[in-house]
């Protein structure tokens, strides 16, 4: 079976076909029946976890959040949640549940049906892997967080949610272009963190992070605590632009 | 205005001031109300709406204090909006809603269970006639039908006091006269305190037994509408031509108050004979209705006043609603600022 930590170009193809071969009971003799059970679930997890979250958490985010706060600032209804008794607070999380419904159908729920499927087929594979459920929880939690708190500012930056979409893909986009470039230029891999995309796809690949998972998926060259502190602070700079839309609806 | 013996009045508001930036837009409001109706009257920018959304605690107040129901308007704000039903101005939906999920929405935020937000949400519809239409997109309503609808999702939890803000902008004679009658009726057989806000002094003659008159961020008059009409009778406005100090002295010896605003003075006559003056009678067997009494008495003080100075009367009326600002020099700015925007927003956002 080829090493999990080989990183070569062509290695994770042959990692691939590594999964292929413990399935089919190929699995290293060093190894436990669990021990190999937890590795390859963490590993195909972690493999639908980013590719799903790359695929439909950003257009999904986009669809479902764009509007959500421009149509409410642009038909006055903001006024009225306003005026019913609940907080500014209780509105946004309110909305921020509303994608955070539709990003765990797309990540979670896929995530959890496939680790269920492999807990009825695999003997002792629940117990040797009970912890990737509450790993993918915090994971689908934390993106849908970043990326609500993200669109909504947005949404409440503009009164019509095409324009939210269109600064939402140029703020994707962009800052991807940006952050390959200046890796390449300088050959730091911290200014990969420059690209939002790659932000999510860090602080995914590390809450995953079981042993023998291979290096290329877990980027450790970027610090774990830099990836925080950057879409935390995507979340507050979000946070404030709402707050100043809410509070000027409400005074005007 | 009634006077509540504690601090439980519907509305009690003490010394209020709110700030918009360097604006003051309300500035050190007193205001009692624990009766049926009041109605907020005054000009555009007087400060109706920034006093309404104090109340409900969606403007913090820069200083003084606002009580709805003997509670703090800002720190209690959600016990108070349980209790408050509110009727913003402007056209205010949710997008792509029908008239019954809208109101059975506001119901739930309220607090209801959605059961019983539904049955009531279909009775408010009908209440406010929207019975035939309540399953139809709110997006696709007249302006009447939506300011009823409005009505109806500020009514939905049962609210013990209700704020309206010029409700009856934008609606048809048939509408407004429909849109108030309900407002009476909400006061008359529901036992619901309704606020009125409005410029328009028959929509709150119509609607409120009191009133307070809100210019420059202040409440200049407040009482009931009879007491205020009959303080209108003995208002006068007059511009002097000629000798000026003599003609003040005598006014002012004869009992008169005087305030000068700009070329001209608003000049309030004492009232002849107490309340007796503000009474009308209706002219017998065809004769023109008698002029009151403090308006003859009025006017004759004035008269008597006139060797002095040359004055010109005009119609006696309620407390002018006038502004008093100051042009900027740079008045090209605010243009240049409001294209600049409008700019951004339609070509950008």
């Amino acid at each position: 079976m080829a090493s999990f930590a080989d990183t070569s170009p062509g290695g994770r193809l042959t990692f691939l076909s590594g999964i292929i071969d413990g399935l089919g009971g190929g699995a290293t003799e060093d190894l436990t029946q669990a021990e190999e059970y937890r590795r390859i679930a963490s590993v195909g997890i972690v493999f639908m976890l980013v590719q799903l979250q790359s695929l439909f958490v950003l257009p999904i985010t986009s669809v479902v959040g764009s509007g959500l706060i421009a149509k409410d600032v642009r038909s006055n209804a903001l006024e009225v949640y306003l005026t019913k008794p609940m907080t500014r607070a209780d509105y946004v999380v309110g909305k921020l549940a509303v994608i955070a419904c539709f990003v765990f159908l797309a990540t979670f729920a896929p995530v959890t049906a496939v680790w269920g499927i492999a807990a009825s087929l695999l003997e002792g594979f629940a117990g040797a892997t009970w912890d990737f459920v509450p790993r993918v929880l915090l994971a689908c939690g934390l993106v849908s967080l970043v990326n609500g708190c993200v669109i909504l500012g947005l949404s409440s930056l503009a009164r019509s949610g095409r324009y939210a979409t269109v600064i939402w893909f140029a703020l994707c986009f962009f800052s991807f272009g940006t952050a390959q470039t200046l890796v390449a230029v300088t050959g730091n891999p911290v200014f990969s963190l420059v690209s939002y995309r790659d932000g999510f796809a860090q602080l995914v690949s590390r809450l995953m992070e079981v042993d023998g998972l291979p290096e290329i998926l877990i980027a450790r060259d970027v610090p774990f605590v830099a990836t925080v502190l950057v879409l935390a602070g995507y979340v507050l700079l979000s946070l404030a632009i709402m707050r100043r839309t809410i509070e000027a609806v409400a005074a005007r | 205005m009634n006077a509540p013996s504690d601090e439980t009045a519907a509305l009690r508001v003490e010394s209020l001031a709110v700030r918009y930036g360097r604006h003051e837009a309300l500035r050190s409001v007193d205001l009692l109300f624990d009766g049926p109706s009041l109605g907020l009257l005054g000009p555009n920018g007087a400060g109706k709406s920034t006093l309404i959304k104090t109340l409900l605690g969606l403007i913090r107040p820069r200083s003084g204090r606002a009580l709805v129901f003997g509670r703090d308007a800002y720190r209690d704000r959600l016990e108070i909006r349980r209790r408050v039903g509110y009727v913003p101005e402007r056209d205010c939906h949710v997008p792509d809603m029908s008239a019954v999920d809208y109101v059975t929405l506001g119901g739930e935020l309220a607090g209801m269970p959605r059961t019983e937000a539904i049955q009531r949400a279909h009775e408010m519809l009908w209440f406010c006639g929207l019975g035939e239409a309540r399953y139809r997109a709110v997006d696709g309503y007249s302006a009447g039908m939506k300011q009823r609808t409005k009505l109806a999702q500020a009514l939905v939890h049962d609210p013990e006091l209700l704020l309206l803000d010029e409700p009856t902008n934008g609606l048809d004679p048939e509408g407004r006269l429909h849109l108030l009658g309900i407002l009476r009726d909400l006061q008359d057989r529901k036992g619901i305190r309704v606020v009125l806000s409005s410029h328009l002094l028959r929509d709150v003659e119509f609607v409120c037994r009191e009133v307070a008159v809100v210019a420059k961020g202040r409440v200049v008059r407040s009482g009931r509408i009879e007491d205020l009409k009959r303080i209108s009778d003995r208002n006068w406005r007059v511009k002097v031509r000629g000798e000026l100090p003599a003609f003040v002295t005598r006014l002012e010896t004869a009992g008169a108050r005087l305030e000068a605003s700009d070329a001209s003075f608003r000049v309030e006559t004492p009232d002849a004979d107490g309340s007796r003056a503000h009474r009308r009678g209706r002219g017998r067997r065809g004769r023109p209705a008698p002029r009151p009494r403090a308006q003859v008495a009025s006017a004759g003080l004035l008269d008597s006043l006139e060797p002095g100075a040359e004055t010109c009367r005009y119609r006696s009326r309620l407390p002018t609603l006038g502004g008093d600002f100051r042009p900027s020099r740079l008045r090209w700015l605010p243009m240049v600022r409001y294209h600049l925007k409008i700019q951004l927003r339609q070509k950008l956002l």
